[in-house]
């Protein structure tokens, strides 16, 4: 056989550490370690390793922790299995059962957002609210409430049954006349409450005024005001907001008052009397009554 | 079955414990890490137990060495996520060994150990596997596992001198 080169006879070197060459290469092995001396120290190295690695190969595992490994495995598997559900009995499994549907129950009622999803029907259908809100309900309740049965001992003060059923089916048809009634939305509902007063007797549409201005007067003293209030109270003026007629309001004294229209002429002759009147007409969303106007006035000293 | 001495030696087939004995000493060399040695071996052996039951025409000894190969893939990807480093152990009360003085000189080899050359090492003269087995686990041909023993053997032998070097 032709000689090996040295890279080729390194590569071989493993093969042949094994015993697992064919005689031929073996041969030629052999041949390339006895002339080379580089080579011949490397393959003792490797020899060297191998032995070492054969010495390793001692270590063991203590039986302890072979039959560790060997046991089978106390998991999740077996615990699973051990306290599986067909092995329970059927009163835990009720129990299980029950206290399941129970926190199920208690926390769809405690955390279910109820309200929220109320807002949302109720933007939906925007009168279903104002149905509830318009039939009284203790009618209802009213009519549930427990009654005697009829008979002999049948209270005197209670109707009689006939007369109890055709009382209770009155009511329902009251019931359901206001229903029907409740067709207005709910800014509709807000809107009338709070114009209450004002929407009885104004006409819709109406333009609302009131009239705003100053007295001066030379000196501003009790004796002015007490005029002043004088002529308003004689001409039929009460007064309006919270605060009473001349209230005292820094340097000046502040006046707000209703009064009927009619008398406005001479309640501004006779101011004029007292002082320079200065009032003017404006525009307001508050709507009065018929014939009724509104005054914001406030008495200042002229110097 | 494994060759003789060594480890495997006077194993019987189907011998489950041999197994044990092969998969936890793999690991604890590849690793020098009792914690991860234990937990890696527990996850090839029962991928091992499951598969010589579905797999029943590949020999055991083939089938045992791919799924030490799977797992210790694995487990070197889990290890560099850091997701190990719990049941980490670096202690070794549950290994006996002859000399433990060889086993530290092990453990200098593999901070710098080629991974390929490493296994076949182990596999070959540890844990006493024939070259025909570990060609087939690895699914290489013979020749390449020569070629990984005598680079392996001779890094060894390379980093034994400069070792010794150092020691001077």
């Amino acid at each position: 056989m032709r000689e090996l080169s040295p890279f080729f006879a390194k590569e071989l070197l493993s093969a042949y550490l094994e015993g697992s060459l064919d005689k031929e290469r073996q041969n030629a092995i052999e041949e390339s370690l006895a002339k080379n001396a580089d080579l011949k120290a490397l393959f003792q190295k490797m020899k060297i390793q191998k032995d070492f690695l054969e010495k390793l190969s001692k270590i063991t595992p203590r039986a302890e922790l072979l039959s560790f490994i060997d046991s089978p495995v106390p998991g999740m598997k077996s615990k699973l299995q051990k306290y599986s559900w067909k092995k329970m009995s059927s009163t835990t499994q009720w129990s299980v059962q029950l206290f399941v549907i129970g926190v199920l129950v208690v926390t769809t009622v405690r955390y279910f957002p109820w309200l929220n999803m109320a807002r949302v029907i109720q933007r939906a259908q925007p009168t279903a609210p104002l149905l509830k809100r318009a039939v009284p309900i203790e009618d209802d309740m009213e009519a549930l409430k427990a009654r005697p049965t009829y008979g002999p001992e049948w209270p005197k003060s209670f109707p009689s049954p006939e007369l109890y059923a055709q009382q209770l089916e009155e009511s329902r048809k009251k019931n359901q006349a206001i229903a029907d009634i409740v067709t207005r939305t709910d800014e509709e509902v807000v809107q009338s409450s709070n114009d209450t007063e004002e929407s009885e007797e104004a006409a819709p549409q109406r333009q609302g005024f009131v009239w705003r201005g100053t007295i001066k007067v030379d000196e501003l003293d009790e004796e002015s005001t007490g005029k002043i209030t004088e002529i308003v109270v004689s001409l039929g003026g009460k007064k309006a907001g919270q605060v009473e007629l001349g209230w005292k309001k820094g340097d000046s004294r502040y006046y707000h008052f209703t009064m009927p229209e009619a008398n406005y002429t001479e309640f501004e002759q006779r101011l004029g009397d007292i002082g320079h009147v200065t009032l003017k007409k404006e525009k307001h969303p508050r709507v009065m009554p018929e014939g009724q106007m509104r005054v914001i006035m406030s008495v200042e000293a002229s110097k | 079955m494994a060759g003789g001495g060594g480890n495997v030696a006077g194993a019987q087939a189907g011998d489950s414990s041999v197994y044990s004995k092969l998969a936890l000493n793999f690991f604890y060399l590849c690793f020098a890490d009792e914690g991860l040695a234990v937990h890696s071996a527990m996850e090839a052996l029962k991928t091992f137990n499951k598969k010589s039951v579905s797999h029943s025409g590949t020999p055991k000894d083939v089938l045992m060495v791919s799924e030490l190969l799977v797992t210790l893939k694995n487990m070197r990807k889990k290890i560099a996520r850091g997701k190990l480093s719990e049941i980490s152990n670096q202690s070794s009360p549950n290994w006996t060994m002859e000399s433990p003085e060889t086993f530290a000189h092990w453990k200098t080899f593999l901070k710098n150990f080629d991974s390929e050359s490493e296994v076949v090492l182990i596999l070959r003269y540890v844990l006493n596997f024939s070259i025909d087995v570990i060609a087939q686990a690895l699914k290489v041909p013979k020749g390449t596992v020569y070629f990984r023993i005598g680079r392996g053997l001779e890094f060894m032998a390379l980093q034994e001198r400069s070792n010794l070097k150092e020691k001077e």
